[in-house]
């Protein structure tokens, strides 16, 4: 099993011999828990929600550590992360109401504001709102955000674009430039 | 806003995380559990299959059985490792079913024993973590579509069915139903995926816990219009039914008249023809002596067929008197006459009752809430030319509702705000809004209105109802 290097390195040079595959995926949990609960906070907007996201999915992928290649198992995390994060959405985020089609809101007077962004972050639809994660926080290109999704990078791209239009709509930062005019092409 | 401005704000969100809790042993828990519930599910499919082996030619059924009803606590249903618990919350499993791996359509009988509150509840076992959805059928009715779980903490997911529902129509208490559930995507497609299994439990939801005005199951009387169980009572709040009727089974046209009370009218129609997703394939047209007043669209929710959205034609009410020949047709979103062999249709035509008017909006002087109604006893309402706020006492020691809103359209991004009831402010856009509240000390209601233009010609207003 091959994780995070600097702490598996850590661990071998601690104890002298090689890591379990259980002791691979505690130390795994340590080293990149603080990661996954940011992008889970940015998905849920929700402290004890993204805690609760990112147990689960560490849980989920325990039961598959053993097969999982490609040396790096946290884009499979990741990957569990988002999609448990879309299918628990209806029974767990009954707070958060989503809507294709934007609510009005007022226009604040003034420029744009921290929680203005946030606000509209909150109102784009959850698949929208985890491709802006994925590319905007996470950096990942349409095709890596593609694979975490499980669609097409097409899809991706439209995703994308769709969040703009709704973030450039968005009556809270209409007052605004446009994030899509100036988006640039990874 | 500049795409650096929002990487900003995604960087600065997710590092107000601050410092990381301990997260490994929440993580060995849910493991732990998740073995138990699978060891325990691979050990009840072990034992029992052999006692079902030596019974199944003498009761094949029993390969394809659920829980037992008689116990206390119903028993998870299991089957190659995966578990439909039998307590989900404080609801019950009724019955369940899991297909074998790679089978993304199962059906299976299934006999309601009550007419109850229940709910659909999908699980979806595989190795990958692509969201799935499932579309269930009972008897050839659309139930609906929901996120299908991955695991068996269910958390009361699922598509809830009221036991007023039209679904009791097609599959009524007692009598078995054909159960469908397939694995789709989230507009009801199908979806092919070999590698999934499929599980649906059916569970009798426990009795709901109500915070706001007080709720229950509305009084009938002799005088409501009832046909194969479809029932248009004949006083809803204030509405007056004036004729009503229900057509057989798979008819897709009727006829009946009704006396013109010289006033408008409001139509509750009723329709089972739906397909799944969002997209509404079939439409009810309705005619005043030929003369085309409306269309809804299908499908019907409520087996009360008189509750829920109404709508009033814009056309000009017939004379007082006058007998009126209503026409109702299926038909296809294009307006073709359609027939569905499996489905019904109805109508109920209500008097709207008596009315208070406020700048050109109609309040309803009765209204029913959660089964119990409600007059209108005090409406307090200003210009906005002049005020932005309006407030009204509410009293104290009994339920009561506060309509809110603006009596013309607002500009856009303006809203009307509601404070000084339990659960915060509550908002809306403009129009007219209801909220329920149950007895809470004496205090006071306040409608205010934000983001509108100085010149604005309309009232803000706030209203009161007491319980009749």
């Amino acid at each position: 099993v091959t994780i995070d290097d600097s702490t598996l390195t850590l661990r071998a040079r601690g104890t002298g011999r090689p890591v379990t595959a259980a002791e691979g995926f505690d130390a795994f949990v340590l080293a990149r828990s603080r990661k996954l609960l940011r992008t889970a906070y940015l998905l849920t907007q929700d402290h004890a929600l993204a805690e609760d996201l990112v147990q689960t999915a560490l849980a989920k992928a325990w039961f598959a550590w053993s097969r999982i290649e490609g040396g790096d198992p946290e884009p499979y995390v990741r990957k569990i992360m988002v999609n448990t994060y879309a299918s628990w959405w209806r029974r767990r985020w009954n707070g958060e109401q989503p809507t294709e089609e934007l609510p009005e809101y007022a226009v604040p007077a003034s420029g744009v504001e921290r929680t203005d962004v946030w606000q509209a972050l909150q109102r784009l639809p959850r698949r929208q709102r985890a491709v802006v994660v994925l590319r905007y926080y996470e950096d990942l290109s349409e095709a890596e955000t593609a694979r975490v999704l499980n669609c097409s990078p097409g899809t991706v791209k439209s995703q994308a674009s769709k969040a703009f239009a709704k973030l450039r709509l968005d009556p809270a930062l209409l007052t605004t430039d446009t994030v899509a005019d100036r988006e640039t092409t990874r | 806003m500049k795409l650096t401005d929002l990487r900003d704000e995604l960087t600065s969100r997710a590092n107000s995380t601050g410092e990381t809790p301990d997260l490994l042993s929440g993580v060995h828990r849910k493991i732990a559990r998740t073995k138990r519930r699978r060891r325990a599910g691979a050990a009840g499919v072990a034992g029992g299959l052999a006692a079902i082996a030596a019974f199944a030619f003498v009761i094949p059924s029993l390969t394809t059985s659920t829980p037992q009803p008689a116990d206390d606590v119903p028993r998870d249903y299991v089957k190659d490792g995966m578990v439909m618990p039998g307590l989900d919350g404080d609801d019950r499993l009724e019955k369940a079913w899991i297909g074998d791996r790679g089978e993304n359509t199962i059906d299976f009988s299934w006999t309601p024993a009550r007419q109850v509150d229940l709910r659909f509840s999908g699980l979806c076992n595989s190795d990958s973590t692509q969201v799935r959805y499932f579309t269930v059928w009972v008897n050839d009715y659309v139930v609906g579509t929901d996120a299908c779980i991955q695991d068996e903490d269910l958390g009361r997911s699922g598509i809830g069915v009221l036991a007023d529902g039209a679904m009791w129509l097609p599959a009524p208490a007692g009598k078995p139903a054909k159960v469908i559930a397939k694995l789709t995507d989230e507009n009801g497609r199908p979806v092919a995926d070999q590698h999934v299994q499929v599980a649906l439990g059916i569970y009798q939801s426990a009795a709901a816990v109500y915070e706001g005005s007080p709720v229950r199951t509305p009084p009938t009387s002799a005088a409501d219009y009832v046909k194969d169980g479809v029932r248009y009572r004949a006083k809803i709040g204030g509405r007056m039914l004036l004729g009503a009727q229900v057509a057989d089974q798979g008819e897709s046209r009727f006829e009946f008249t009704f006396k013109a009370p010289g006033v408008a009218v409001s139509l509750s129609d009723f329709c089972t023809a739906a397909l799944p997703g969002t997209d509404p394939q079939y439409q009810l047209s309705v005619r005043f002596n030929g003369v085309l007043v409306s269309t809804g669209s299908c499908p019907a929710n409520s087996l009360d067929a008189g509750t829920g959205t109404s709508f009033v034609p814009g056309v000009a009410p017939p004379p007082a008197g006058q007998q009126v020949k209503v026409t109702v047709q299926l038909e296809d979103k294009s307006g073709r006459p359609v027939t569905r062999p499996k489905d019904w249709i109805g109508l109920g035509i209500y008097t709207r009752g008596e009315q208070q008017i406020i700048d050109g909006t109609s309040l309803a002087g009765v209204v029913e809430h959660g089964g119990y109604n409600y007059r209108l006893t005090e409406v307090k309402h200003v210009p906005l030319t002049i005020a932005r706020t309006v407030t009204i006492s509410t009293p104290a020691g009994k339920p009561f509702l506060i309509s809110y809103g603006s009596t013309k359209s607002l500009s856009e991004g303006a809203r009307v705000s509601l404070t000084g009831l339990d659960g915060g402010a509550s908002d809306s856009a403009g129009g007219v809004s209801t909220i329920g509240q149950a007895a809470i000390p004496a205090g006071s209601a306040t409608a205010t209105v934000e983001g509108a233009g100085q010149n604005t010609a309309a009232e803000v207003f706030v209203a009161l109802y007491l319980p009749e």
